[in-house]
């Protein structure tokens, strides 16, 4: 009998410990990566319709086969097409993106260029290195799940939309199904 | 609504104090030939015109009010679920906004269909003296999730004890003897008789689209529009902080106003009131935007909004700081209306009364916070016989709070009562019509208090009407502070009665953390779940007993 209780004690003891030392690791790796400053956008473009009431429908396919262009202020562009992200939840439509890592504070200029040949740029682009804790937190609806920092672009004359949602840290953007970026 | 006892003599004294300076300043605008109400003069019932602009006529509902063969038409608006940002950056006029990834907007906008919690309302208001006042409700078209022909009607807070008939065509009647803040609920019963068939809960048939009624005796205290000091602003007129701060009052006319990008140097755009200045908003007023002013207390001190009109926060930013950029700071309200609300509605000393908070949809649109810090001269209620929807926690109270009659619509976040870091509260009278949280957690009374610290924590929650369809759990008393002195040092939980089908959690009490504190006195007294009153014997039916606790010692059922 006491040999027993002396051997339940010690697996859970062993079981108390491990789970210390895993929460421990994912603390560490999760400060670790607070310390990145490398964000993901994740680019694509829409186009919204408002109908009455303010519901809003969206066709995401219009991005398929877009170009993507990220251009630095020292001039380097990368560039590439969408690629399919992931099935939209309502709908059942496929997101269509281009993802790259971008530096908090630095400026980006961002252009999609749909199929139609309709070009949206958003000069401009920066992502503030105090926005990092809002990454991590949506707290628009009190739930605590890795959120996105949008900024967003029409084309008045064929109301077509560019979103360009930013993903930090890296972890989050392959929670989130991303797998462009490494 | 329950009359409770007056707070001291002292609050006495002041009332009547109060009452006779209205009578006088009542009697006076009389003879001096002041309007009052609507056009035409002082009538037994009074509405208002139609504000225009963007302010929607409600599709759902019609409402007509009936007395000695005379009609009224009272104008019924609209508000629903909209897609709204919320922001991270002032600076760069909303450029970047704070959301879920791949979502469209922070309050994400999906069809009435598609929605759980109540989608949209309509309100409508009046004042009365003399009642009864016969009350017609018609609806206007099979909007979505509600069964027509009708099955019934339910007209809440129970409490108020109004019946209502509903006729072969569609319409609800019944009779207001006294001025009451009501929810009419289309299908009520069918709508609980659904939940029984679903998981998780979610909101039906008129829940998901009511019509609130805002029933006022006339107003009293009127200032005439000839009055030294005062600033009559007509609709489209701009003044600025400068013509403002002269003004002893300012007199919003009946139409729409938009003040929202009211001050250039304030990001805000509050429009700031200082110590003895007034803002009387008419029936018929739409006002967007928002009020600060310096003076944090005396409460007698602070500046006032007042009337029947509406002031409105949709076209303010909404940020990250909702607790702070309030709709409302240092300011006392009696009698208006606010619609749309993008940040909690006030917080601290400030005083309210006879308000209505409608539209707010979204997170951080709490209600009202009487997190008093110190104890005012004041000795009376800091908000009084408000009615308030929020989609975040819909009353907090703290520090010296006294609030008294407060009904409440709550949406699917938060809680609709929240007591925390209190020195000696009082929720004395708190009707909650809907609590439509869809997830498992969260309770419609919150105590807490997770630190050591100098509060005393004497709290009293009395006379507590639960209609709500369904609640995740009734009540928390949950303490986490493992050095304090003594927890909770006086807490009752008089009256309280429960008239909910569907309750999915048991409530909590004790604490969580190993080592507890003295968790001190918890007394329940009257608990009526579902009919059954809650003793000794039946406590575990409805109560989790946690940590540092123990029913007959720290849990005493009276």
């Amino acid at each position: 009998m006491k040999n027993k209780i002396i051997i339940t004690l010690g697996i859970a003891f062993i079981l108390s410990f491990s789970f210390t030392m895993v929460t421990a690791q994912l603390y560490t790796t999760y400060e670790k990566e607070l310390l990145s400053d490398t964000a993901i956008i994740v680019v694509t473009g829409m186009k919204i319709n408002i109908e009455g009431g303010n519901y809003v429908l969206k066709d995401i396919s219009v991005s398929e086969g877009a170009t993507v262009k990220v251009t630095e202020r020292n001039g380097s562009v990368r560039k590439k097409k969408t690629e399919a992200f992931s099935v939209d939840f309502n709908s059942g439509e496929t997101f269509y993106t281009a993802d790259f890592p971008v530096r908090f504070d630095s400026v980006y200029s961002i252009s999609i260029t749909f199929n139609n040949g309709t070009v949206i740029n958003i000069d401009d682009f920066r992502l503030d290195n105090s926005w990092k804790r809002h990454h991590y937190f949506h707290g628009t609806t009190g739930s605590k799940n890795p959120a996105s920092v949008l900024r967003r672009q029409m084309d008045e004359q064929s109301g077509l939309w560019c979103y360009v949602y930013s993903l930090f840290p890296l972890k989050n953007y392959k929670l989130s199904g991303g797998t462009q970026v490494k | 609504m329950i009359k409770s006892e007056p707070m001291s003599t002292n609050y006495n004294r002041r009332e009547f104090v109060k009452l006779s300076t209205f009578a006088m300043a009542g009697s006076a605008a009389l003879f001096s030939g002041a309007q009052f109400g609507c056009s035409g003069g002082r009538s037994d019932i009074m509405v208002w015109d139609i504000p225009g602009g963007d302010f929607l006529r409600s599709p759902d509902y019609e409402v007509t009010l009936r007395k000695n063969e005379k009609i009224w038409k009272p104008f019924t608006s609209f508000s629903y679920r909209k897609g709204v940002d919320k922001i991270i950056d002032h600076e760069q006029e909303g450029k970047y906004i704070k959301l879920g990834f791949r979502q469209l907007q922070s309050a994400q906008i999906t069809p009435p269909e598609l929605q759980q919690d109540t989608y949209a309302h309509s309100w409508a208001c009046f004042d009365f003296s003399d009642g009864p006042v016969e009350v017609e409700v018609k609806i206007l078209r099979p909007f979505n999730g509600l069964t027509i022909p009708l099955k019934s009607c339910e007209i809440y807070p129970s409490t108020l004890g109004i019946k209502c008939q509903v006729g072969d065509d569609d319409v609800i009647r019944f009779s207001l003897d006294k001025p009451a803040k009501i929810a009419i609920v289309p299908n009520s019963l069918l709508a609980i008789e659904k939940l029984g068939e679903v998981e998780p809960k979610r909101v039906f048939e008129g829940y998901r689209n009511p019509l609130f009624l805002f029933a006022r005796n006339p107003e009293s205290n009127i200032p005439s529009k000839k009055a030294e000091g005062i600033l009559v602003v007509k609709p489209g007129e701009k003044y600025g902080p400068e013509e403002f701060n002269k003004a002893q009052t300012i007199y919003f006319e009946p139409g729409i106003h938009d003040y929202s990008q009211y001050n250039p140097d304030d990001p805000n755009h509050y429009i700031y009131l200082k110590k003895g200045q007034t803002v009387y908003l008419p029936g018929g007023a739409f006002l967007y935007g928002i009020f600060n002013s310096d003076v944090e207390n005396p409460l007698a001190d602070m500046p006032w909004v007042r009337g029947r009109g509406i002031m409105s926060g949709d076209k303010q930013l909404w940020t990250g700081s909702g607790n702070f950029f309030t709709l409302v700071k240092h300011v006392r309200l009696e009698g208006i209306h606010i619609v749309e609300p993008h940040n909690h509605i006030t917080h601290g000393l400030g005083y309210l009364k006879d308000v209505a908070v409608v539209g707010a949809w979204h997170g951080n649109t709490d209600g009202i916070g009487k997190n008093v810090p110190v104890d005012d001269p004041y000795t009376g209620w800091h908000s009084e016989d408000c009615f308030c929807m929020a989609g975040d926690t819909n009353l907090a109270l703290g520090g010296y709070g006294r609030v008294r009659n407060h009904t409440m619509w709550q949406l699917s976040n938060a809680e609709p009562l929240w007591i925390q870091n209190a020195v000696d509260c009082i929720a004395d009278g708190i009707y909650v019509i809907a609590f439509n949280k869809t997830r498992a957690a969260g309770e419609t009374i919150n105590v807490h208090r997770n630190s050591p610290n100098q509060f005393k924590n004497k709290i009293k929650v009395k006379n507590v009407l639960i209609d709500a369809p369904f609640i995740p759990r009734l009540i928390s008393v949950i303490s986490n502070a493992q050095t304090a002195d003594i927890v909770f040092e006086d807490v009752l939980f008089e009256n309280i009665t429960v008239n909910t089908p569907f309750i999915l959690n048991k409530s909590l009490v004790g604490s969580k953390v190993d080592n507890p504190a003295n968790f001190g006195k918890v007394v329940f007294r009257n608990l009526i779940i579902n009919g059954t009153r809650v003793t000794s014997e039946n406590f575990g039916e409805y109560f989790e007993i946690l940590g540092g606790v123990s029913l007959g010692k720290e849990i005493i059922m009276e």
